[in-house]
C-alpha cells in the first residue's frame, strides 16, 4: 500500500501529493516561534494523525488534549488516496462521523464486496464500519484473519501498523513497543508475528499466564508451600477423625438417665440427712445411758436424793421463806417420787422409740442411696449427652472445613503443577520454533546491523531469544555519545521489520516516522540514514515518510552524499503565516 | 446444789431450775404432765433436779400435791 494523496474538504488545507519513495515533510520555524511547544506548531504531527485517522485510528475523544479533538465540530473531512498494487482507492472519513469510512475507486483490492455498478456510476462508493475496514486492511497488509475468526490475543491491524506509523511521544521509547505501556502480551504477539515467528506460541503463553492468575484465587502459595500445608492438614485430619470416632462411640453407648440430676440431688440430700440422723442418734444414746445409770442408781422412791441437805441449805439461804417442816418435805418428796422410776423408764422408752424410728429411717435412706448410686452408674445425665453431641457436631463442622481447605490446596497444587509443566513445554516449543525459524529471522537481524554499520560504522545486534516466561527482545547498540542512538534503534528495527515482511511477501510497504526519530541524532548520522532509506525505497519498493524540523535538516551532509534534499521534500510547512500550516488556519 | 457456785451455773442449780419451772406452772396438772412440760422446755433438766426443785418449791410453800395433782399457791 502506498500513500498517493491527502486532501480535506476545506480550501485552506494544503493537499499533500506523496512521492513513491522518500518523502520529507519540512517544518520551518521562524524566529518568533522558536520557544513555543512543537505541539502548537505547523501540523507535522497533525499530518501523521490524519493519515492514521484515515487508516482506522480511534476517532478523536472529546476533551482529549492531543489529536484531532481540536477539529471536532468543525466539519472536517479527510480524503486519503492510496495505491493498492497499481490500483487506486480513496478513503474518506469525517471527524464528526468517525464510525463511517467511505471508499471509492478500486476498493475490491481490500476484498470488500463492491456495490452494484450502474450506468451513471461504474465505480460507486461503498461505506464500511471501522471493524470491517480494519479487518480488510489487516488482511491486505499482514494476511490477518478477520475478527470473527480471530483467537484471543491474536494480532490486529491497528496494533501491528503502529510499527509502521510512529509519531506519538511514547512510540519511540522502545523499538518493540509501538504504543506506550501496552499490556504485556501485546509486544510478545506483535513482534513474534512481524519477525516471522510462530505467534500462536505467544498467545498460548499468555493464556497460560491467565490461568496462573485464576489459580491465585485458590491461594498464593507455591507448590512446595502448598504441599507442606497439605501435610499438616492431613495429619490434623487424622487426629480429628480419631477424636470423632471416640466421640461417636461415647454418644452411641451413652445411656441417658432422665432423672440423673434429680437423683444426684436426692443423693446429696440423703447423705446430709443421714449425717444428721447419725448425730442425733449419738446424742440420744448418750441420754439413754444417763437415764439408765440413774435408774440403776436410784432405789425407785427417791430415797437416794438428799432432801435433807437441800432443806438445810434452804434453811440457811432462805430462812424466812421456808414454810414447811422437814417431815412435810419428806412426805411430799416420797409422794412425788413414787413414780420417779417409772418416769425414768418412760423416758428411756420414749427415747428408744425415737431411736428406733431414726434407725429405720437411716436404713431406708441407706437403701435408697445404694439404689440411686447403682442407677446413676448405669448412664449419664441428659445434659452430658447433649454436650457430647454438640462436641461431635462441631468436630464434624471442623472436619468439613478442613476437607474444603484440603481440596482447595490440592486443586491449587495440581493446577500449579500442571501449569508448570505446560509452561516448560511451551518454553521448549518457543525455543524450538525460534531455532527452526532462524533463517526467516536472519534478514531482519542482518538489516538491523546494516543500518547501524551504515550510520555509525559499527554493527549492532538485534537479539531474540526465549526466556523462562516469555520471548525476550533486545538490542545491543554500539556505544555512542549521542543521545539519539535509541531513536535510531527504533528506525533500524522498523526497517528490519519492513525488510523481513517484504521477503515473506507481506507488509504494508510503507513506513512513517515523526521528527522525534532524529531527535539528538548527529547531522551526519541523519544524512546517512536518509541516504540508506533512499536506497531502500528503490530496492525494497518501500515508501518512507518523515517529518523534519528545518533546523535539524542535514542539508549539507546530504549534498556531501550526492543527494539534493529538496528533491525529496514533499511539503514544506511554515508558521510564518497561518496558511503555511497543514490545516491552513490557526488553532 | 441449791445455789450456784464455782462449779454449778445458775440454770443448773436447783434454785435456777426451780425458778424456770415456776414459770411453767399451770393449774391442775399431774406430776407426770408437769414433768413432761418441764423436760421439754428446760434444758439440762434431769429427773433428780426436777425432784429437788419441786421439793424446794414445796418448801417455799409455792406448791403442794394431792392425788397426783399439783396445786400451785401464791403466798
Amino acid at each position: 500500500m502506498k500513500l498517493v494523496q491527502l486532501s480535506a474538504n476545506k480550501e485552506s488545507f494544503r493537499t499533500v501529493h506523496f512521492h513513491t519513495g522518500l518523502n520529507i515533510v519540512l517544518a520551518e520555524r521562524t524566529q518568533l516561534s522558536r520557544e513555543t511547544d512543537s505541539r502548537n506548531g505547523v501540523g507535522k504531527t497533525t499530518l501523521m494523525q490524519i493519515i492514521d485517522f484515515c487508516l482506522g485510528a480511534t476517532g478523536p475523544v472529546a476533551g482529549a488534549g492531543q489529536g484531532l479533538a481540536k477539529l471536532s465540530g468543525g466539519d472536517w473531512t479527510f480524503n486519503l488516496t492510496v495505491d493498492l498494487n497499481g490500483q487506486q482507492m480513496m478513503i474518506t472519513r469525517a471527524v464528526d462521523d468517525g464510525g463511517t469510512f467511505t471508499l471509492a475507486g478500486h476498493y475490491e483490492a481490500l476484498g470488500l464486496d463492491p456495490a452494484e455498478p450502474t450506468l451513471e456510476d461504474p465505480h460507486p462508493e461503498v461505506k464500511v464500519g471501522s471493524r470491517a475496514y480494519t479487518d480488510a486492511l489487516g488482511s491486505l497488509c499482514f494476511g490477518l484473519e478477520p475478527a470473527k475468526l480471530r483467537e484471543q490475543y491474536a494480532p490486529t491491524f491497528r496494533q501491528l501498523f503502529g510499527h509502521f506509523l510512529r509519531y506519538r511521544n511514547d512510540a519511540f521509547i522502545s523499538p518493540f513497543e509501538a504504543f506506550g505501556k501496552p499490556p504485556a502480551e501485546q509486544p510478545q504477539v506483535n513482534n513474534t508475528f512481524l519477525l516471522g515467528l510462530d505467534w500462536h506460541i505467544a498467545t498460548e503463553w499468555q493464556r497460560l499466564k491467565d490461568r496462573g492468575k485464576t489459580l491465585t484465587a485458590l491461594g498464593k502459595q507455591g507448590i512446595e508451600d502448598a504441599t507442606a500445608e497439605l501435610g499438616e492438614l492431613e495429619s490434623r485430619r487424622v487426629r480429628l477423625q480419631s477424636r470423632m470416632r471416640a466421640l461417636e462411640d461415647q454418644v452411641s453407648t451413652f445411656r441417658v438417665i432422665p432423672e440423673y440430676r434429680a437423683l444426684e440431688i436426692r443423693l446429696n440430700e440423703g447423705s446430709r440427712r443421714m449425717r444428721d440422723i447419725t448425730n442425733e442418734l449419738t446424742i440420744l444414746a448418750g441420754q439413754v445411758e444417763l437415764y439408765q445409770s440413774e435408774v440403776q442408781a436410784s432405789s425407785g422412791d427417791g430415797r437416794d436424793i438428799d432432801v435433807e441437805g437441800l432443806f438445810e441449805e434452804a434453811g440457811l439461804a432462805l430462812p424466812s421463806q421456808v414454810v414447811r417442816t422437814l417431815e412435810e418435805v419428806r412426805k411430799f418428796h416420797v409422794n412425788v417420787n413414787r413414780n420417779r422410776r417409772s418416769y425414768l423408764e418412760g423416758e428411756i422408752a420414749r427415747i428408744d422409740r425415737t431411736r428406733h424410728k431414726l434407725e429405720a429411717e437411716l436404713r431406708a435412706l441407706e437403701d435408697q442411696r445404694v439404689a440411686d448410686m447403682s442407677r446413676l452408674s448405669q448412664g449419664g445425665a441428659l445434659d452430658e449427652h447433649s454436650k457430647l453431641q454438640q462436641d461431635l457436631g462441631s468436630a464434624a463442622g471442623e472436619l468439613q472445613s478442613l476437607d474444603q481447605r484440603i481440596a482447595q490446596l490440592r486443586a491449587l497444587r495440581a493446577g500449579k503443577a500442571a501449569l508448570r509443566k505446560e509452561e516448560l513445554a511451551i518454553q521448549d516449543r518457543a525455543q524450538l520454533d525460534l531455532d527452526e525459524r532462524r533463517p526467516i529471522l536472519a534478514p531482519a537481524i542482518q538489516q538491523f546491523s546494516t543500518t547501524f554499520e551504515r550510520l555509525y560504522g559499527e554493527p549492532a545486534d538485534l537479539i531474540v531469544d526465549v526466556g523462562p516466561n516469555n520471548y525476550r527482545f533486545q538490542t545491543h547498540l554500539p556505544r555512542d555519545g549521542s543521545h539519539g542512538i535509541g531513536k535510531i534503534s527504533v528506525l533500524a528495527y522498523d526497517l528490519s521489520l519492513a525488510h523481513s515482511l517484504r521477503m515473506r511477501g507481506v507488509g504494508p510497504g510503507l513506513l512513517a516516522h515523526d521528527s522525534i526519530v532524529f531527535d539528538g541524532v548527529d547531522e551526519r548520522q541523519a544524512a546517512r540514514a536518509l541516504h540508506l532509506l533512499l536506497g531502500l525505497t528503490t530496492d525494497e519498493d518501500l515508501q518512507y515518510l518523515v517529518t523534519i524540523n528545518s533546523d535539524d535538516a542535514p542539508r549539507t551532509e546530504l549534498e556531501g552524499l550526492g543527494i539534493s534534499m529538496d528533491q525529496h521534500v514533499t511539503l514544506t510547512l511554515t508558521d510564518a503565516d497561518p496558511s503555511g500550516s497543514l490545516l491552513g488556519i490557526r488553532f | 446444789m441449791l445455789l450456784p457456785d464455782k462449779y454449778v451455773s445458775l440454770p443448773r442449780s436447783v434454785l435456777g431450775q426451780a425458778a424456770a419451772m415456776l414459770a411453767l406452772s399451770r393449774t391442775d396438772q399431774t406430776v407426770s404432765e408437769y414433768w413432761n412440760t418441764c423436760r421439754d422446755r428446760i434444758e439440762t433438766l434431769t429427773q433428780e433436779r426436777f425432784t429437788l426443785a419441786l421439793d424446794l418449791l414445796f418448801m417455799l410453800g409455792l406448791v403442794e400435791v394431792s392425788n397426783g395433782i399439783l396445786n400451785w399457791t401464791r403466798p
